[in-house]
Order: C-alpha cells, then structure tokens, then sequence
C-alpha cells in the first residue's frame, strides 16, 4: 500500500514492482498493488488466508529501519480510533472482521525519511532499503505456504 | 515500540478543518480549510501528456478513476481525438460503477453514523426489528438480526466502536428507534459485501482495482478482455447490485428522509454547477444522461447554459501568491503558506468561482439540473421519491435532499448502465489512432461522484508544461473568494442550531452531505459564552 506521489509513501508499491520484477509467485499468491484506495482492497482481503502487506509506517527508529509488524505490534493501530474519511488498511480489516474473516496479517514496514514531498521516487536511503524489503516479503510468502522462484537475468 | 501509524493522514488528499462561530446555538459564520498542499500538478510538469493519467490516478485515495478520465479526456481535447463507440459505452460503464460504488458506500459507511446510533440498536428487539424490515424494505433479503446484534456486540465491546467510531452515541439529535438503527446497521454490513461486487465490476474492464489500467487516450486497452464471457459476467454483477440498490440503499434513505424531515430546510445552499456526464452518442454535451447547467438562487424554472470562459480560481484567502484569481487553463500553483488565518489566509484549497459565485457540485447539482431541464428518466424518479416521502422538490435545497439526490441519482445511472452494457460490442474496436500536437492545450471535464471535475493541460515540446486540476471538493469545501464571498459549505451552514458545541453533530450532518473528500476536523467557537471547543471527529 502507498502513495505512489509522496515519495517514501509509496515504498509499499515500489517494493511490490520490484518483487515482481524480481521473482515469479506461485498461482496461491495474488500480489496487489493497494495504492491509496482502502475500501476497493476488501475483495481481495475477503479471499486470503495470509495478508502481507508491505508499507512506510512511522515506527520511532531511525530512518530506513526494516520491520516485520505482526500481532501485538499492530494492536495499537485497531484501538485508536480513525477517520471516516481515511480509510486505510485498519478499517479494512475491521470490516473483514465484521463479515467473519480475518486473515494472519503482517506488515513489511521501513521507518521513511520523506512522505511530504510531492515526488515519485523513493529517497536514496530508502532506495537503498528496497532489496532487504523484498527480501522481508519473500521470506514471509514462503512461510505462508506460497512459492517464489528467482526470474532468470535479462539477457 | 510505543506507537505505529500504519496509514499516515498524507495517504489521502489531505484533512478538512471546519471552524465555526455561534451565537447562542446558531452558527454565524463559517470558515473551511483543506490543510495539505496538493502538488500533483508540480508533478506532472515535463512528462509525458499521454502518462498524466497514470499520474493523477493516484492522488486520491477513494475515487481514483475519475482523475484517469478527466486526464485522458484532456489530451484527447487538445488533439480533437474522438474514441470509438464501445470505448464511450466502456468508459460510461467503469465511471457508473465508481458511482455506485461510492454513493452507498458514503451512505452506510461515512454518512450513516450522523443518521444512526450505533450502540442504540444493540437495545433493539430482533422480532420486531425482522417486522419492521418488512415495512421498510420488503424486498431486502431476510437477515438473521438477532445474529447481527452479536456481531455489533463482540465488534463494539470495550467501547470500542472500531468502524462506527465517529459518531456520538446517545446525541438526542438521533431520532430512530432502536429497532431501525438495526435494521441499518445491518444493511451497512450487507453494504460492505455489496461493494466487492463493484469492484469486481471495475476489474473485469480495467485489468485491477483499485487503481484501473485500462484507459488510454483514444480509447481503452482492454479489446481482449470485452469477450461475451465478461460482458455477461459485468451484467450480472450489475444486476445484484441494482436489486440492492433498489431493494435495500433506497428504502432506507426513504426511512432516513421520513425521521430526519427537519433536515430537509437545513444546510441547504442555491447555485449548482454540473459539467455533465454520460454521453449517449458521440454528441457532447446534448447527449448526456446527466446534463451539462447550472442553476442559479434556487430557481429550477430557469436552468442555464454553462460557458466555461466563466470558471476562475481565486486564491486570496489560500495559501498560494497573489491575490489574481486565473482560468484553469493559466492557472497556477505556487504555494506560499502563511498563517491560518480566518481574516486572511486558511486552506490549500483554492476557491472556484463561476461568474464570480461560489457553486456547489455534485449528486445535488446534477439531479436538480437535470430535473430542471426535464430529464425524464431524472424526472421520474425524483418525483416518485418525493411523492412517496411527501417532500417537496423546494425541500431538496437541503442536507437531506443531497442525501435523497445521491441515492437517487445511483439508481438512474445504475437502470441506465443496464442499456449501455447492453450496446457492448465484443471483437469491435475498443481505442481510435489520434495524433497529439507538440504544443497546444486541453480541456477534459467530467462528474466523479462528488461532483463536476476539470483537468486542463498545457503543452509545449510534447511536454507538459502546465497541468491544473479544479476538483469537486475545491468547489464545495473552497475559502472565500476575492470578493469575500463564503464557499458553499462555509454558507450552507450559516444558521445550523448546534445543541451541544462539544458534540456538534448537527454540523457534521451538513458538511458530511457533501461527501467531502477530506477528513474533517471541527472547531468550533462560542463567542457568546467565550468558549472554544476543538473536536476531532470522522
């Protein structure tokens, strides 16, 4: 998820281009790009098992900090109450919830340097974090039972 | 780890800052403020025309297509492209769906809990609750309500209210019983099932949602995809969501409008401004199912003609430089943010004009316009709605009659949408070859859900050099203009009663009916009793 126009905002997306541009998936495995719609997401989140979602979230630590976000860490993000009109993940799976569904969520987070500037390219140090980000998400497709092969270089 | 914002506030557009002042219960004067910059159009600048779509699409975080086919529309205006027959059935299709999409969507789920008391309707008797449904909306599906009230249980327990926070349970504005707060409140539910459909709608022909891929200028990409196969599929998902639009979204605004019927002399404004949309054949703009007008001080017997060398954006109570209010066309963006200052500058929002008055946009504007210009297809359903709730159209210049007119205007243009799907042509071209100069400019106008939506582009060298963009909410949620002259929020809610300036529900009711794409912070100041109370609210 992210904003494709905020700089690094829309980590999320970038790391999703580069997993793809990186790796084949195995058919159990939808990647999506969220952008910035919330409820339009809620098909795809009535369909999985395993939810990974890959964004910038402000975590306290320094800049480009990698984090895998999962149960009690993401706690806080259900009880605080949010807007309407600012739909995001939360209230997506909150309205999962309400239709039965809950999917194992985890969050891939780097810590952002810039999500004001009106820009569509990451910032170098967030740029830098890219791969590992990737990485993160691999690891974890894997753990949920999905299959990810390395596409072979270009020639 | 003490704290973690998963959805930073800059995901969307930005935030929506209300400042009212009262005296005794009434407000007086009123101030709007969109407090983030929207830079996009920096953006946009030295790229290529034919990519700006891609680009805009991504600004908002709820209606993201409309941006895609005002962008599109703009370079196709500035090369005189005209798209094929099944490219403007398909991009009327993909637009009506993000109507109705969005319209119940806003109902249940951003509007509702101003109407319904959520925590109310666990107090309410499932029995009669399944008796009252069938007054109500006797061709709903039969719904388990006793099994809803668990659900409202566990989900709100703790006081937790998770999705229905924003309300103010127990306000006595609320004027259901609990038995039809139930009942709403499961129809909300069945809303959030609902609208999986529409996007399942949206991606058959645009390849994904959110974020569609399949416009581009001339047309559409998706030839392969407009099989027989699909188009029966997108006619049944469509069908599904007429019955719930009919059966279920309607009825309830009705019960809505029938315990809220104060409402319908509140918040009410007078000019509207509608671009048009839905073209029929390839004459634009008379054939528009929504029609291209405005209307001006009420007077539906005299819908007008729009000239679009009338539309300036001012910028002297914004924070941009200057004080000369320009065309989009030569509009400009340099940001130059002070302080807020209600006597001199206070929102990132421009404030458009046409003709030098403020208009409001939107499912209002274009049923009114419409009705007004005697629209039968418009005409019809209106006067049903208002013969069946005993209203009258004068009554519509009101917060509920922006809650009748959306929910109205998703019928009509769902009902049509069946006819379109219909003129769909399998094998047949779905894009036209257009050549787009090196240097000249575009217009491209269209009616997202929330209202008339101008891009305009400027290009030099294949180039962008300028891009603006005037957005449905600039027009409603704008400053004042040049002239000082209130933006229609600001004066549609000068003489709300606000029973309790802690809980201002009754101004959320107003400002909410617009479907304001920002969220919304409220601030409102009591100068007769020298208080002041800031409320964060949904």
């Amino acid at each position: 998820m992210g904003n494709l126009l905020l700089r690094d905002e829309g980590l999320g997306i970038h790391a999703i281009r580069s997993l793809q541009s990186r790796f084949e998936v195995s058919s159990n495995v939808q990647v999506v790009d969220g952008g910035t719609a919330g409820t339009s997401l809620l098909d795809s989140i009535l369909g999985c098992d395993h939810l990974i979602v890959a964004d910038a979230a402000h975590m306290q630590s320094p800049v480009g900090t990698v984090a895998r976000l999962a149960g009690d860490d993401l706690s806080v993000c259900f009880a605080e109450k949010q807007s309407a009109h600012d739909w995001g993940l939360c209230e997506i799976l909150l309205q999962a919830r309400l239709l039965g569904h809950e999917p194992k969520v985890v969050v891939i987070a780097a810590q952002p340097a810039d999500i004001e500037s009106w820009d569509m390219e990451l910032t170098p140090e967030l740029s830098a974090k890219l791969p590992e980000v990737v990485d993160y998400l691999v690891e974890e497709i894997v753990l949920a039972g999905g299959q990810v092969t390395p596409r072979c270089l270009p020639r | 780890m003490s704290r973690i914002v998963i959805d930073p506030v800059t995901r969307i557009e930005g935030h929506l800052k209300i400042e009212v002042e009262l005296s005794g219960d009434t407000v007086v004067d009123a101030w709007s403020s969109g407090t983030l910059f929207r830079g996009i159009e920096l953006i946009l600048k030295g790229r290529q025309p034919q990519d700006a779509w891609l680009v805009t699409q991504r600004l908002c975080g709820v209606c993201t297509h409309v941006h895609s086919v005002a962008s599109v529309r703009c370079v196709e205006d500035s090369g005189k492209v005209a798209i094929p027959a099944n490219a403007r059935v398909l991009r009327n299709l993909l637009m009506g769906t993000q109507w109705i999409h969005d319209h119940p969507i806003h109902f249940y789920h951003l509007h509702g809990v101003d109407w319904v008391d959520v925590p109310a309707a666990l107090s309410a008797d499932a029995a009669a609750t399944t008796t009252l449904a069938k007054t109500v909306s006797p061709n709903a599906p039969a719904i388990d309500f006793a099994a809803v009230k668990t659900t409202l249980a566990t989900s709100t327990k703790g006081g937790q209210l998770g999705p229905f926070a924003g309300g103010y349970a127990g306000h006595p504005a609320y004027a259901l019983s609990p038995e039809e707060n139930l009942l709403l409140v499961a129809h909300y539910l069945l809303a959030i099932r609902q609208q999986t459909k529409a996007a399942r709608m949206h991606a058959l022909f645009g390849a994904k949602n959110p974020h569609l891929q399949s416009l581009q200028v001339g047309g559409l990409t998706c030839k392969n995809e407009l099989t027989s196969a699909h188009i029966t599929e997108f006619k049944t998902l469509l069908t599904d969501m007429r019955d719930f639009i009919k059966n279920v979204y309607l009825p309830d605004v009705a019960l809505v409008a029938s315990r809220y019927k104060d409402w319908a002399s509140i918040g009410g404004f007078g000019n509207y401004l509608a671009y048009g949309e839905f073209p029929e054949t390839d004459v634009e703009p008379d054939s528009f199912l929504f029609p291209r007008g405005y209307i001006w001080d009420r007077d539906l017997a005299n819908p007008r003609v729009v000239n679009m060398g009338y539309v300036y954006e001012h910028v002297t109570h914004s924070w941009y430089d200057g004080t000369s209010p320009d065309h989009p066309a030569v509009g400009k963006t340099n940001p130059k943010q002070t302080s807020y200052d209600t006597s001199d500058r206070y929102s990132w929002l421009k404030a458009p004009r046409y003709g030098g008055e403020p208009m409001e946009v939107g499912p209002l504007a274009r049923v009114l316009i419409a009705y007004a210009k005697g629209v039968a297809r418009v005409k019809s359903v209106v006067d049903q709605f208002l013969a069946s709730t005993g209203l009258t159209a004068a009554a519509l210049h009101s917060t509920l009659g922006r809650v009748a007119a959306r929910a109205l205007e998703t019928q009509i243009v769902a009902d049509a949408m069946d006819d379109w799907a219909g003129q769909l042509q399998a094998g047949q071209p779905v894009s036209s070859t257009g050549t787009i100069p090196a240097k000249g400019m575009g217009m491209g106008l269209s009616e997202a859900p929330r209202g008339a939506l101008g891009h305009w582009i400027d290009m030099v060298d294949g180039k962008i050099s300028n891009y603006q963009m005037v957005v449905p909410s600039t027009w409603n949620l704008g400053p004042r203009c040049g002239a000082g002259k209130r933006g229609p929020v600001e004066e549609a809610l000068i003489g709300t009663r606000v029973a309790d300036p802690a809980r201002p529900i009754e101004i959320l009711r107003v400002v909410h009916s617009y479907d304001p794409c920002l969220a919304c912070a409220v601030h409102v100041l009591d100068t007769s009793r020298g208080r002041t109370f800031t409320v964060h609210v949904a």
